[in-house]
């Protein structure tokens, strides 16, 4: 296992192409975290202008609030990670390094497994990442601090770890099936942007939450806010037990059929 | 009774409507220079694609060490197959390392495999800025890791320069000398000859023949010989019985000799009834005319 985790690790650390990818990706989700709280406060001050009612003052960065925030926010960059998955997986295949693997000596089975720690790596340095600019953030903008409010949502960092790893799954399952970078990246975003949308614009309400990365993506609702609170919906705040299911039992079917198809092809 | 490193039991393999290797059974004994001869697509490749796991056969069964084969057989056995591959942005030692990690070897052998293909002033080169030559020379390292008790080469001297293919060639010898096992695809006869001490002949994914190269491959088959005196000459070897025919062409004879027999013995002879020869060639079959004769008979 460690092993496989060192070789893995020895493709990447020299790669130029991993750490300008991941570096833009923290660059551009850390901008947007500093930045995001100013947007609202320039949105709600123009809206009390206009509204008869007083809106109420939005804070994203209070404990433990917080947390469900970011991790929401951080939702929508985790293609980012899938298109790093991407390229990594269909490196090697263009440079048949998988083939040379398993002449070498790799099993079938452990180079999935190399390749699964690889997104065990990325989801935790994701998640990672949340939790230093989160306390960074909180404790400069919480008045109300103290251990328990600080961890007592920190349970959304732990979906948010289980949504990139599902997502991330999702990414392997089509590098391996498709094999050639571009296309592999033009599925994931042809996927992920139109065609799981449309079909879930079609299907009735109740069902299409299982679509897989709508269902992935439903592990963290929206924030309830103030001021959505205000407009009378009332979104989840809490981690639902079928939801973390589902998304489970979707990270071990994208495993498994990435699995199929690893030990039906030919090499 | 020696070992038996690798047997292959009626294996087959389709890609589509083409029959990549048909019915293909072998047996590889330890200290054997194994060699598959055939030309341009007739499943070598996919032969040894097949008993290092990366294709799946059809039909058709294998066995490593007379066991059947997993990953641990696989890290004994060091390949070459096909193309070097490697990771084009690491560099050779990095490269290596990554296959010291899946075989289980430690790095302290990464410098005399390097040492041993004459890299070492480039081994911390990016593998993509090698040229053709070095790139072959690294996968030939690569085999050579943590000392294999097998090795599998495609076309090794594909891309070499001369110098490269005798120092390759040279380097076959001298590890088959330590008792490894050895198989060796290649489509060049000359190469099979000169390296291999058994061969199996490939057409079209079947096997034609195979045993000892001497055997197989007799090259002293055919020789062109002449000498001052042309019809004593004639005469005389008409009578020699290691002789099958003779030809007149122009001022030789093509002299086809019994498959036991050599130039030597011919030599011989004639010396010994006073005959001194003023020309002698070995006329060496080339590939394409040993699978006519092949499909011939
Ligand atoms: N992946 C593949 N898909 C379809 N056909 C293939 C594939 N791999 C090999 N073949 C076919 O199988 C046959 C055997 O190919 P193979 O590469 O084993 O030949 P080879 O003896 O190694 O030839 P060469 O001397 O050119 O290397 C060829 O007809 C080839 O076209
Ligand atoms: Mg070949």
């Amino acid at each position: 296992m460690i092993n496989l985790l060192k070789i893995e690790l020895k493709k990447i650390v020299t790669n130029k192409t991993f750490w300008v990818l991941t570096g833009l990706y923290v660059l551009l989700l850390g901008l947007v975290f500093f930045g995001v709280q100013s947007v609202i406060n320039e949105i709600s001050t123009n809206a009390s202008k206009t509204s008869p009612i007083s809106i109420p003052k939005v804070s994203i960065y209070n404990f433990p609030e917080i947390w469900q925030n970011l991790t929401y926010i951080a939702g929508f960059f985790k293609i980012f990670l899938a298109v790093v998955v991407i390229i990594f997986i269909t490196n090697e295949f263009s440079f048949k390094t998988i083939r040379q693997n398993i002449i070498t000596g790799m099993s079938r089975f452990d180079f999935l497994l190399s390749k699964l720690q690889f997104l065990f790596l990325l989801s935790f340095g994701a998640t990672l990442f949340i939790i230093i600019t989160g306390l960074i953030l909180g404790f400069i903008n919480s008045s109300n601090i103290s251990v328990t409010i600080i961890f007592s949502k920190f349970v959304f960092i732990f979906a948010y770890f289980l949504e990139v790893f599902s997502f991330l799954t999702f990414a392997l399952l089509i590098g391996f099936l498709v094999k050639k970078s571009g296309l592999a990246i033009g599925l994931l975003l042809l996927y992920n942007y139109i065609i799981e949308p449309i079909i879930v614009y079609k299907l009735p309400d109740g069902i299409d939450e299982y679509m897989p990365l709508r269902a992935i993506s439903n592990l963290i609702d929206i924030p309830n806010t103030a001021l959505m609170q205000l407009v009378g919906v009332n979104f989840r705040d809490y981690i639902a037990f079928t939801d973390v299911a589902v998304c489970i039992g979707y990270t071990a079917l994208f495993t498994f059929l990435t699995y199929l198809i690893l030990k039906k092809r030919d090499l | 009774m020696s070992e038996i490193v690798l047997s292959l039991n009626k294996i087959s393999k389709r890609f589509g409507r083409i029959k990549a290797v048909d019915e293909l059974s072998l047996e590889v004994e330890k200290g054997n220079v194994f060699g598959i001869l055939g030309p341009n697509g007739s499943g070598k490749t996919t032969t040894l694609g097949i008993i290092l796991d990366v294709i799946n056969p059809d039909s058709g069964y294998f066995q490593w060490f007379g066991k059947t084969p997993t990953k641990y057989e696989r890290k004994k056995v060091g390949s070459i197959i096909e193309s070097p591959i490697f990771y084009p942005y690491l560099s050779a030692v990095r490269n290596l390392k990554i296959i010291a990690d899946i075989k289980g070897i430690p790095y302290n052998d990464i410098d005399r495999v390097i040492n041993i293909v004459d890299l070492m002033e480039r081994k911390n080169s990016k593998f993509k800025t090698y040229s053709l030559g070095m790139k072959q020379r690294l996968a030939i390292a690569a085999a050579l890791l943590g000392n294999p008790q097998a090795l599998i080469f495609d076309e090794p001297t594909n891309g070499l320069d001369p110098q490269g293919i005798a120092e390759i060639r040279e380097l076959i010898l001298t590890v088959a000398s330590e008792g490894i096992t050895i198989l060796l695809a290649s489509h060049l006869l000359d190469e099979v000859q000169k390296t291999c001490t058994h061969v199996a002949i490939l057409e079209k994914g079947r096997k034609l023949s195979s045993g000892k190269v001497e055997d197989v491959l007799n090259e002293s088959g055919t020789v062109e010989i002449s000498s001052e005196n042309l019809e004593e000459l004639y005469v005389t070897i008409n009578n020699c019985d290691i002789v099958k025919s003779v030809m007149r062409q122009g001022d030789k004879l093509t002299v086809k000799l019994d498959k036991k027999a050599s130039s030597t013995d011919l030599n011989n002879f004639l010396f010994k009834k006073g005959i001194v020869l003023s020309h002698l060639t070995i006329r060496k079959k080339t590939l394409e005319k040993y699978f006519l004769e092949q499909l011939n008979e």
